[in-house]
């Protein structure tokens, strides 16, 4: 008979603890924040921006596949650019066997190998001299 | 609004439907899930959690049982997810963190007038006889509801409790408590 007693204390007990009431400012928070998380999901623009590669394996071989191409992007220009500086450092630093190399075609600068301009003349003589210049070398 | 209304806005998408679906259920998935984790910090979140759970599955809802066994189901599982994942927790050594805030959570428990004795033997349950006993005791529910809530056979919802009421007498009389007094 105690026994009984004793168990119907403790279920009571439990059910008072069950309707203990709960500061109702939880529940505005906890809603608030519910309805502020549906609302981010439903923002497309935003949605779209932020891309997350972990969300599923294809995105991974994705997410990878850019890398790859990065990466050997990066890798073929800096071969390149070794390339062209080796061969121009060998071109300055060994002139002689350059021209030993030679096949034959010989670039003239456009200096020597074209015609003298017709203003030189011109620049050479003394008919249109300075007047002051001439009165110097009077002096 | 009713239950079903609620339900059939919910599937629409219409957040008006879960507000009152939120407004009908908040108490008992708070209550709940603060006694099966021990912190109200934590109950907070699982509300949180259970009602946007509520909102992405509800198509997957079907009626065959009430609202209320369904939305329990999915509180309990999250609530019994959480158990595990801080057990592994404490494995790996973090366990000292979620101490403090369960001595906080249990100064704001007596203020509520909640035993922090019968806080802390609840702890010490096993989850799943936690779930069936805190069910029968604290919602009221019956063996069948907590038994379809729980995807657990009858037998084993009552064995769960009495096992449960038993560790809670042993518990409570080692604490020196008579039942009166808690």
């Amino acid at each position: 008979m105690d026994h009984k007693l004793k168990e119907i204390n403790l279920t009571e007990t439990f059910r008072k603890m069950g309707r203990i009431t709960v500061d109702p400012q939880v529940f505005n928070r906890a809603w608030f924040k519910v309805e502020e998380r549906i609302a981010a999901r439903q923002r497309p623009l935003l949605g779209h921006l932020v891309w997350k590669p972990w969300g599923h394996p294809i995105r991974w071989a994705a997410a990878a596949v850019l890398l790859f191409a990065a990466y050997s992007g990066v890798l073929y220009n800096n071969l390149q650019e070794q390339d062209n500086l080796g061969e121009y450092v060998e071109t300055i630093s060994n002139p002689i066997d350059n021209l030993a190399k030679d096949t034959g075609i010989v670039h003239l600068s456009p200096l020597i190998s074209e015609a003298p301009a017709p203003f030189r003349e011109l620049l050479l003589s003394d008919e249109n001299a300075d007047n002051l210049a001439n009165d110097d070398l009077s002096i | 609004m009713t239950e079903l209304e609620a339900i059939e806005r919910c599937r629409q998408g219409d957040i008006s439907g879960l507000h009152v679906l939120y407004d009908l259920h908040r108490t008992k998935v708070y209550h709940l899930s603060w006694r099966m984790l021990g912190s109200q910090h934590d109950a907070e979140d699982v509300l949180q959690e259970i009602f946007l759970k509520v909102f992405d599955r509800i198509k997957n809802y079907r009626g065959d049982s009430a609202f209320s066994t369904w939305l329990y189901r999915m509180t309990t599982n999250h609530c019994l997810d959480i158990l595990r994942r801080r057990k592994i927790v404490a494995f790996l050594g973090f366990e000292n963190a979620p101490e403090v805030e369960d001595k906080k959570d249990s100064a704001k428990a007596m203020d509520l007038g909640f035993s922090p004795v019968l806080a802390k033997a609840l702890e010490k349950i096993p989850e799943k006889q936690k779930a069936c006993f805190l069910l029968r005791e604290m919602e009221e529910m019956s063996y069948e509801d907590i038994a379809e809530s729980l995807q657990l056979s009858l037998g084993s919802v009552k064995s769960n409790i009495h096992r449960a009421k038993a560790y809670l007498k042993e518990y409570l009389e080692k604490e020196g408590l008579t039942l009166k007094d808690v």
